[in-house]
Parts: C-alpha cells; structure tokens; sequence
C-alpha cells in the first residue's frame, strides 16, 4: 500500500469513528427529549404541593409521598379502579372471543355475500365515530344506559371491533388450508373446526390484540366521558382524573393527578414489559407480513 | 318427491347461508351500532330535537340546523373549521415527517439501538388524560418551562394560558407524540428485505439513494395508511386538549368535535350536534376519497 493510501484510509476511519460518535450522542440526547415526561409523570407525584405549583426542577427537593396518602384515602378511589377493571375484562374477552369467530366466518367458511360483510366491516373503519357518538347517546338515554357503564363494553360483544377482525383475519389466511381439510374427513363440523384447529393456532394475534386493546381501553377517556358523564359511581379511572381530580373547581393538586397517572400507567408498563418485542414491532411480530 | 324438493331447498339454504351464522354478531353490530344511529343523525340534523320532552320530539323538519351553522354561527363553524385544519395538517406535516427522519436514523445497525427505543416507546405508555394534565402543569405559569426560561434570563412564555400562544404551544408539545409513529414506521423499514440493501450498495449507492430509492418506496403503504388514519383522527382530535380547556384558551381549542361534544351532551342541542357532525362527515369523507384517488404511489408488495 502506497503512502497516499494508507492515509486517505486512515481518514476513513476516523470519519466513521467520529460518525458512530455522533450517532450515540445523538441517540442520548433524543433519549433524554423523549424520557423526559415519562420522568416528570413519576418525579411530579413526589413533590409537595409548594414544589408542584412552582416547579423549579424536574428533580423534587424533598421527596414526598402526600400525594399517593391523599388518593389513597380517597373514599372512591376502588370503586374507580373496580370500574375500569368491569370495562376491560368485558372488552377484552369480547374481543378474543367475537373477533375470532367473526374472521373464521369471514375466511374459512363461505356464505353467499360474504365480501359485501367483509366490505361494510373495512368501512367501519373509515366512518368517523363522531357522527355516531350523539344518536348512540340519546339511544342509550332512551334505555336508561347513560350513566351505566354498559354502554363502554356493549358494542364489542357485536363482532369484536373492525381491526380486530381485520388483523386475525389476515392472520387466519396464513394457516394451510389441509388442515382444517384433515379435520374435515374425520367428519368435523365448522364449529368444532373453529374450536379445535384454528383458535389454537391464532393465539399469538389473540394475545396481541388483547394486550393493545387493553392498553386502549384502560387509557380512554372519550367514551366513558360521553355515555358515563356525571356518574361519580361510574367512573372509570381516566374519567375520574378528569372529573374529579383536575376539572376546574377541583381541589386537587397536580401532583395528585401525577400519582393517579402513575397508578394507571403500572398496568401498561407491566404489559410493555413483557409484551416489549410485539408492541413494538406491531403485528408483524406476530406473523402477519405488511 | 314434494317433501324431497323441500329438503333440497332447505339444504341449499342452509349451505348457501348457514355460516353467516358465524357473522351475525358483526351484521348486527354494524346495524345496531352504525348504520340505525346514522339514520337517527340523519333525522335528528334536518329538525329540532328535543331531548327532554316526553312526546313531541320531532318538530319542525327542515334545514334550520345547517342554516344556523352556516349563516348564524357562519364565524364559529369556520373558526373551528380552520383551527382543526391548522391543527391537522400542521401536526401531520411535520409529525409523519419527523418521526419518519428519526426512525430512519433508528433503522442503522448501531449497537444499542434497541434499548433506545424501548426508551423512547416510554411517553406512549402516559395514559392520555394524564399526559395531558403533565403537560398543563409543565406549561403553568409558575411550571418547569417557565422557571427554566426565567432562570436563564428570559421572558416567560404563556403557552396554554392564552389564546394567542395555544397553537403553537400546541405544535411545540406534539413533537413528544411522535414515538407513537416513529415504532410504526421502525417496524415496517425492518420488513424491507436486505438482499435489496445489498445489491444496492454492489452498485455502488449511498446512504440517500438507498433511503429514496429502496426505504421509501417499500414503506408507502405504512405512509398511505398512517396518512389516512392520521387525518381522520386529527380532524376528530378531543381528548389529548378537552381536559385543557379554560376561559384563557377556550376559542383555541375550540375543535369541531369539542363544540359537536359541547352542543350534545352539555346544551343538549342534540339537532345541532348532528348536523354538524354531518358537516365533519362530509368533510372527512371527500378528504379520504380524495386521498384514496391519488394513491397510484403505494406500493403493496408482490402479491397486491
């Protein structure tokens, strides 16, 4: 190697070095941009109430822990927890159960104007839900369902929620047809088919869908804000912060809010814990190309 | 022979028919939940509806709702109009553009790339009433943001407190939803095959010309369906601002959904709110065919 090239190599190399090095410091510094509410929800509910109504730091002088004494000696604080808990266990056995009878009907069997269903589901995905929003309200009214927390678990058990369909769906046309086509000489009927053959090896989409759908559920505040309302017994946990720990004329501090949004956020980053690779790559983890 | 036709008839039915059974749940539902209420909205916009009335609902059929929102109220519909455009194409513009930026610089094969971002998935996990509530309190006037300005010597900022600093404010803050979208893209730039990296730099390509002419491209279905979804859903954007509201930035936030949301289920001007829901719809639908109609730039992979 001649002189000129192993110098014109040698600044190759240190190029690269200085651009990894730049990678990682950027990488940090997007790190600590990013992380940085996530630590404020948690450092927040540490302060006193001086400290969080003039916030000098992210860091709290002196830790703190009135906040989570004054929303556990809150009277209701079960009754909301008890709610949201109703809300989520309802939906999420809705969705493993009616989402994956739906796709079955949809791809393994046949029926006459089973594209039509298929397209009218696909479009439900389209239709804002606002137009729906104010006649379902005053339907549920009329039936004495406002306030009550029906209105946030009835709909799923009525097909179990268009993505839902769509993404086990998918998922289904994935599984070679010979075998439900063995079970079929053994004389098996559909229904024992569905059971059987295919919902076994749906799991991993089940499992998936259960998870975010949780994480969904657990968070909302739109619906239960519009079929709950004003229903204190009611209310789930996302309600309840709005409704009763930060609406104007509360009496609670911010970093009562912060400790509530500490409990509720516990459940999801257990679940992001242990469910880490298909959260993040989405369904393409669990199978689904595209 | 008559009972054996019967059979046969009945057996045709039954195997033409029969596994809708499996899809009745998701017909009813669609009925029950979509399509009755969207005659009801119908009905309710073209009159005036009265909600606590006993009898004598329905009166007065007629245009009088999309009159008053167009003549009337002409300057409140367009304000809130124009505040939910600003709000949708500002944000979607600049989110899908850099969250799209970062998760190319994410998609290298750096070492630990991964554990940053299992980082940056954390804010996602904020329930959105809190992150909402976090961000109040980050903006106050005595909060984080503004003792950190006055410390280093400047001017306080009003950010939520008053209207004129609300959007963007608003702006400012939504760079730190982009996590959300940034793991979405990430997950379809690893479906990118490699071999096509590969051969690509056997001829000699560079970072950028890989990245328009390979990751781009392999990754405009996710673009196509994150468009679309992100314009449904900002055009409908509540919650993450809802909790916000209060008499300083009330006008600013004043999206068409808050005010559907406010003339229903606090005036009860139920007419009212299904008309303008209707407007929206309208809105929303042409937006989405239009969209729809100029995508000949997705690209579906092999099989579409």
């Amino acid at each position: 190697m001649t002189n000129e090239n192993l110098l014109s190599h040698k600044k190759i190399i240190a190029k690269k070095r200085a651009f990894t090095v730049f990678k990682y410091f950027m990488l940090v510094i997007l790190g600590v941009f990013f992380v940085f509410p996530f630590l404020y929800l948690f450092t927040s509910s540490l302060m006193t109430d001086e400290q969080i109504l003039n916030t000098t730091s992210i860091i709290p002088k002196t830790i703190s822990f009135d906040a989570y004494k004054i929303l556990f000696e809150h009277s209701e604080l079960l009754v909301y927890v008890v709610n949201t808990l109703i809300v989520c266990a309802l939906n999420i056995s809705g969705v493993c159960i009616m989402s994956s009878l739906t796709a079955f009907g949809l791809c393994k069997v046949k029926f006459k104007g089973q594209d039509l269903v298929f397209t009218l589901i696909l479009a439900t995905l389209l239709l804002p839900g606002t137009v729906t929003g104010v006649p379902l309200f005053t339907i549920y009214a009329k039936l004495g369902l406002t306030g009550t927390l029906v209105p946030l678990w009835l709909p799923i058990w009525f097909g179990g929620g268009a993505t839902n369909i769509f993404l086990i769906r998918q998922f289904m046309r994935g599984i070679p047809k010979s075998y439900s086509e063995a079970a079929i000489i053994d004389g098996a009927s559909s229904f024992t088919i569905y059971t059987s053959v295919v919902l076994p090896l749906v799991k991993p989409i089940i499992i998936y869908l259960a998870v975010t759908n949780f994480m969904g559920l657990w968070n909302d505040f739109q619906t239960p804000l519009m079929y709950v309302g004003d229903n204190p017994a009611k209310y789930t946990l996302s309600l309840a912060l709005y409704q009763e720990f930060a609406r104007e004329g509360s009496s609670y501090f911010p970093n009562v809010q912060m400790a509530l949004g500490v409990l509720m956020a516990i459940p999801c980053i257990v679940l992001f814990a242990l469910f880490q690779k298909q959260l993040m790559e989405g369904v393409s983890a669990v199978g689904i190309k595209g | 022979m008559a009972k054996n036709t019967q059979e046969t008839w009945y057996r045709r039915l039954w195997k033409d028919y029969g596994n809708i059974l499996y899809c009745l749940p998701v017909i009813l539902g669609i009925l029950i939940f979509t399509l009755i209420p969207m005659v009801y909205s119908l009905i309710y916009a073209f009159c005036d509806y009265k909600f606590y009335y006993a009898d004598n609902q329905f009166t007065n059929f007629g245009f009088q709702q999309f009159v008053k929102i167009f003549s009337t109220d002409l300057q409140k519909t367009m304000h809130s109009f124009f505040i939910t455009f600003r709000y949708a194409i500002a944000t979607i513009a600049i989110g899908m553009v850099g969250s799209y930026i970062i998760a190319l610089f994410l998609n290298q094969k750096t070492k630990g790339v991964d554990a940053f971002r299992v980082v940056y998935y954390l804010p996602c996990l904020i329930p959105a009433v809190a992150s909402s509530l976090l961000w109040k309190n980050i903006t106050d006037t005595y909060g984080l943001f503004n003792n950190y300005l006055m410390s280093i010597g400047l001017e306080p900022y009003t950010f939520y407190t008053k209207g004129e600093t609300v959007f963007p404010t608003i702006l400012m803050l939504s760079v730190w939803g982009w996590p959300g979208s940034m793991i979405m893209w990430l997950a379809q730039m690893k479906n990118v095959p490699a071999e096509m990296y590969e051969s690509a730099e056997l001829d000699g390509a560079g970072y950028l010309t890989k990245t328009f002419a390979i990751t781009i491209p392999m990754t405009t279905s996710m673009i196509f369906y994150q468009l679309i979804m992100s314009v449904i859903n900002a055009l409908q954007v509540f919650a993450g601002f809802y909790p916000l509201m209060n008499g300083q930035n009330e006008s600013e936030l004043d999206f068409i959904v808050v005010r559907i949301y406010k003339a229903a289920f606090v005036n009860y001007q139920i007419s009212y709110a299904a008309a303008l829901s209707w407007v929206l719809f309208v809105v929303i639908g042409l937006l989405t065919i239009g969209i729809f109609k100029t995508s000949k730039w997705v690209y579906y992979g092999e099989e579409a």
